[in-house]
C-alpha cells in the first residue's frame, strides 16, 4: 500500500514539474475569403453627374450609383480627361482650382476585379471670380448690372450645416434644402436685404447627402438662384464612452450594496445610478436617481424588504454623453423568508420566452448584430465572435432592424470561470439614431464568454432571446494557459508546490524509517 | 529500499527542475546550458576540466531598478526571469474575391513579432481550428498538400479542385520552410511567395530560434493563398479559417 502511495506521489511530482514548464502564448486570428458570383459584367456607367462651383477654388461633384454583378468598388474622377482621384463615395470635392476657370468632369465606376464602366457624360462648372465688389445699393444705377451669387461655402457637422454666400447687390435670401432636388425638407428666409448671408440648417442626419438651393431677390424683384450640395459628417467617428464593469447589487440586511468599476477612459467624468421597482431603467431619466458621482460603490439604504430593485448605471463623459448602461438587480428577503442557494445573477434567466413579439424582432439573428473593435467590424458568422480581449468592444444593432416600439435590448456576458456571474448591459439608441449600441471595456482575460441577447417587446408583451459566444484573446503578452498571468515569469506557484511536495515526501519517508527502526 | 528510491527520485527531480528553470546558459556543453551559475556562500572562481564557475558571497544593492531607458536586475539570480512576448496577428481578408465558377487566386497576409531574452530561444507553431481549415457553411477549400507532407516550393492547384495554403516568411522560419531557390527544406534562403503548406488541426512549427533577440524582436509574416481552379465550382459564400499561433520557449 505504502509502495503504491510512493509511486503515486512520484507521478504527482513529475506532473507538477511538467506543468511548471508549460508556458505558452496563444494568438488566434481569422482568415476570410469571399467566393462570390462570377464577375461577368462591367459596372453600369454612372449617371446624373452634377458639377457645382462653390467658391473661387472648389467645385463639388455628385452622381448616381452604378450597379455591378459583384458590386461596385469605387469611382475614378476625371478632370479635363485626366484622372484626379478615386473614391468609394458618390460625391467628390475638387479643391485647389484656379478662379474663373471652367472645368469638365467625368466619373467611371470599377469593381473588385477592376472592370471599368466607361466614363459618364461630361459635367462642367466654372469657379467663381476672386473679388466681389458690391455696388452701392442706393446708387440707383443697379438695373444694368447682373445679379450674382458668389463665395458660396457650405460646411456641415454631424447634424447641422452652415451655408454662407455673398451677393453683388443687397438681396433678401432664401435657402431650400432636402435629400433630393425637390428640396423637400424645408427653407429659411432672411429678414433683411444684405450683401453677406449666412443660413444655419439644423436637425440633419449624419453621413447624409443634402441638396440646397439659394434664392436671392434684390430690391427691384430680380431673382438669382444657385444650387449645391453638402454631406454631413459620419456619426461613427466619435468613440463611444464605455460602460462601467463588474456592476453588482448585493442585498444586505437593511440595504443594498452597489459596486462597480469606472471606465479608464480619460474623458470619464462620473456615473449616474437610476433605480426602479418595475424593471431596468432604459435611460438616464427612466427612474429615480440614487447616486451621481465618481465613486465606485454606493449603499442604497432607502429600500424595503421583499421588493426587487432594478438598477441601471450610466457612465458620463466630460462632454455630458452617457454610456448605454449596465444593469444589476437585488432584493432583500422579507422577514421569515427562507434563504435560497445562490444562483445566476442573470436578471433575464427566469423570464420565459414569449414568442408573441413583433415580427421584425422575431426574425432577429445573432448575425444581425455588429461587433466592432477599433472601428473594424469583426467576423460574425453566428457561431462565435473572436475578439481582442485587450480592447473596447462595441456591439451594435442597426436602427432599422427593430420596430419603433417600446422595447429593451440587453446583452449579458457570462464569466467563463464562474457561470453564476453574469454582467448585463443595455443597448441604447445612439445620438445619431442610426443604431442601438453598447460599448464594453476590455474583457481583459482570455476565454469563451457565453453571450445572451434579449429583446423585450413591451407593446406585444413578448421576449426574444438569442445566444452566442465571444471568444476573447488577450494578445501581445505571454500568459499561462489558464490566462491568469500576463508576463512569462518563472512559474513560482508550481515551484512552491514542488517544494511543499518535497518536504511532505521527506516527512513521510522519515516517519516510515522511524517506524521500521521501531519494528 | 523505498527510502533509497524516493531519495534518488527527489534528487533527480530537484536537479532537473533547477537546470531547466533556475539557470540559463552562458556556458554550454553537449548536454546542458548554464546562463549564470552562482553559489551564495563563497566568492571564488572554480574550474575543472568540464566547467568554470563564479560564485559569490553576500551582495549589496540588489533588486530591480529602472528608468525610461534601462532596467537593472541586480543580485543573486535576479536575471533569471525570462520575457517572451508575441504581438497580435491581425485578421486577414483574402483579396480579391474569387468567382465561384470562373475561379481565381486570392492572397492575404498577417505578421507578428516575437521578442525574448530567453537565451535558449523560442518556437512558434500554427494550427487550424477545423479540418479543412477554410470553410463556409456549405463548402470548403482543401488544405493544400497531403497531411504532414513537406511544403511545396511553388503553389500549384489542379484546375478541377480548390486549395488553401500558408507560407511563413522571416529570418527565423523553421528549416522546413527555408529553400535553396527551388526546393523547400533545403538551403537557408527564404524566397518570397515560396514553400507553401496546408493548415492542419495539428500544430506545425513555422518559427524556430535558438537564441535571444531582445530588444528588437523578430518579425514573421504568414502569407495565405486560396485558389479555385477554372474547372472547379466553388459554392458562393464567406469562407473563414480560424488559426492559432502558439509561442513556446525552448
Amino acid at each position: 500500500m505504502k509502495k503504491y502511495f510512493a509511486y503515486i506521489f512520484m507521478v504527482l511530482i513529475t506532473l507538477v514539474v511538467l506543468v511548471s514548464h508549460t508556458l505558452a502564448a496563444e494568438n488566434s486570428f481569422t482568415t476570410q475569403l469571399t467566393v462570390g458570383p462570377d464577375d461577368t459584367a462591367n459596372p453600369t456607367i454612372p449617371t446624373g453627374l452634377t458639377a457645382t462651383a462653390i467658391s473661387s477654388s472648389q467645385i463639388n461633384l455628385i452622381w448616381n450609383a452604378s450597379t455591378d454583378d459583384i458590386g461596385v468598388d469605387g469611382y475614378r474622377i476625371f478632370r479635363d480627361s485626366a484622372i484626379i482621384a478615386t473614391t468609394s463615395s458618390l460625391t467628390y470635392s475638387d479643391a485647389g482650382l484656379a478662379a474663373s476657370t471652367t472645368y469638365e468632369y467625368t466619373v467611371e465606376a470599377f469593381d473588385a476585379t477592376l472592370k471599368y464602366s466607361g466614363q459618364s457624360a461630361v459635367a462642367s462648372s466654372t469657379t467663381f471670380g476672386i473679388t466681389v465688389t458690391p455696388p452701392d445699393p442706393g446708387s440707383g444705377s443697379s438695373g444694368s448690372q447682373e445679379l450674382m451669387i458668389v463665395g458660396v461655402n457650405a460646411s456641415a457637422t454631424q447634424d447641422s450645416a452652415m451655408i454662407n454666400f455673398s451677393t453683388n447687390r443687397a438681396t433678401q435670401s432664401k435657402v431650400y434644402w432636402g435629400t433630393t432636388k425637390d428640396y423637400e425638407l424645408g427653407s429659411v428666409s432672411g429678414l433683411f436685404y444684405d450683401f453677406r448671408h449666412s443660413t444655419k440648417i439644423d436637425n440633419l442626419n449624419p453621413g447624409t447627402n443634402y441638396f440646397f438651393k439659394i434664392e436671392a431677390t434684390d430690391g427691384i424683384g430680380r431673382i438669382k438662384t444657385l444650387e449645391g450640395f453638402f454631406q454631413t459628417q459620419s456619426g461613427t467617428e466619435e468613440p463611444l464612452l464605455t460602460n462601467v464593469t463588474n456592476f453588482k447589487a448585493t442585498p444586505q440586511e437593511k440595504s443594498i450594496a452597489l459596486s462597480w468599476k469606472n471606465p479608464s477612459s480619460p474623458t470619464f467624468d462620473s456615473v449616474r445610478v437610476i433605480r426602479s421597482d418595475r424593471f431596468f431603467p432604459r435611460d438616464i431619466n427612466d427612474g429615480e436617481i440614487v447616486y451621481e458621482g465618481s465613486d465606485e460603490r454606493y449603499q442604497d439604504v432607502d429600500v424595503i424588504a421583499g421588493i426587487t430593485y432594478y438598477y441601471s448605471i450610466f457612465a458620463r463623459d466630460t462632454d455630458g454623453n452617457y454610456s448605454s448602461g449596465a444593469l444589476a438587480q437585488a432584493r432583500i428577503k422579507s422577514k421569515g423568508e427562507p434563504s435560497k442557494p445562490a444562483t445566476s445573477t442573470d436578471p433575464f434567466v427566469d423570464i420565459p420566452i414569449l414568442t408573441n413579439v413583433h415580427p421584425q424582432i422575431s426574425e432577429l439573428k445573432i448575425t444581425d448584430f455588429d461587433f466592432l473593435q477599433s472601428s473594424i467590424k469583426l467576423v460574425n458568422i453566428g457561431t462565435g465572435v473572436v475578439i481582442d480581449g485587450s480592447k473596447n468592444l462595441t456591439i451594435s444593432l442597426e436602427y432599422g432592424k427593430v420596430p419603433e416600439i417600446l422595447k429593451t435590448i440587453a446583452i449579458t456576458l457570462v464569466d467563463p470561470k464562474d457561470s453564476t456571474q453574469v454582467f448585463p448591459f443595455l443597448l441604447r439608441i445612439n445620438k445619431e439614431k442610426t443604431a442601438y449600441e453598447a460599448t464594453l471595456a476590455p474583457l481583459g482575460r482570455s476565454g469563451t464568454y457565453q453571450m445572451k441577447i434579449v429583446i423585450l417587446d413591451y407593446k406585444n408583451q413578448g421576449l426574444k432571446k438569442l445566444e452566442g459566444s465571444l471568444k476573447a484573446f488577450v494578445f501581445g503578452q505571454v500568459k499561462d494557459l489558464s490566462g491568469n498571468q500576463t508576463t512569462s515569469k518563472r512559474n513560482t506557484t508550481a515551484f512552491v508546490l514542488l517544494i511543499i511536495a518535497l518536504v511532505v515526501a521527506l516527512v513521510v519517508v522519515l516517519k516510515k524509517k522511524r517506524k521500521d527502526e521501531h519494528q | 529500499m523505498l527510502f533509497k528510491n524516493l531519495t534518488i527520485f527527489v534528487l533527480i527531480i530537484s536537479v532537473a527542475y533547477s537546470v531547466q528553470t533556475v539557470f540559463a546558459q552562458t556556458m554550454t556543453s553537449g548536454t546542458y546550458k548554464i546562463q549564470s551559475d552562482s553559489l551564495n556562500f563563497s566568492g571564488n572562481r572554480s574550474t575543472s576540466t568540464s566547467y568554470a564557475m563564479e560564485d559569490t558571497l553576500g551582495e549589496i544593492a540588489t533588486g530591480e531598478s529602472q528608468s525610461s531607458l534601462f532596467k537593472i536586475k541586480a543580485g543573486y539570480q535576479q536575471m533569471q526571469e525570462v520575457i517572451l512576448s508575441m504581438t497580435a496577428a491581425s485578421d486577414v481578408t483574402l483579396s480579391p474575391a474569387i468567382g465561384g465558377v470562373t475561379g481565381g487566386t486570392s492572397n492575404g497576409s498577417t505578421s507578428f513579432t516575437v521578442t525574448t531574452d530567453n537565451p535558449a530561444g523560442y518556437t512558434v507553431t500554427i494550427k487550424a481550428s477545423s479540418s479543412p481549415a477554410l470553410i463556409s457553411p456549405l463548402d470548403s477549400f482543401t488544405d493544400y498538400g497531403a497531411p504532414a507532407s513537406s511544403p511545396d516550393f511553388s503553389f500549384s492547384v489542379a484546375s478541377t479542385t480548390s486549395a488553401f495554403a500558408f507560407s511563413p516568411e522571416g529570418t527565423d522560419i523553421a528549416a522546413s520552410f527555408k529553400d535553396n531557390g527551388s526546393v523547400c527544406g533545403a538551403g537557408s534562403s527564404d524566397a518570397s511567395n515560396a514553400c507553401w503548406a496546408g493548415l492542419s488541426t495539428s500544430a506545425q512549427t513555422i518559427v524556430n530560434r535558438t537564441s535571444a533577440n531582445h530588444t528588437s524582436g523578430t518579425l514573421t509574416t504568414v502569407k495565405f493563398r486560396a485558389q479555385s481552379g477554372s474547372a472547379h465550382v466553388q459554392v458562393a459564400g464567406t469562407y473563414v479559417a480560424t488559426t492559432t499561433l502558439t509561442l513556446l520557449p525552448l
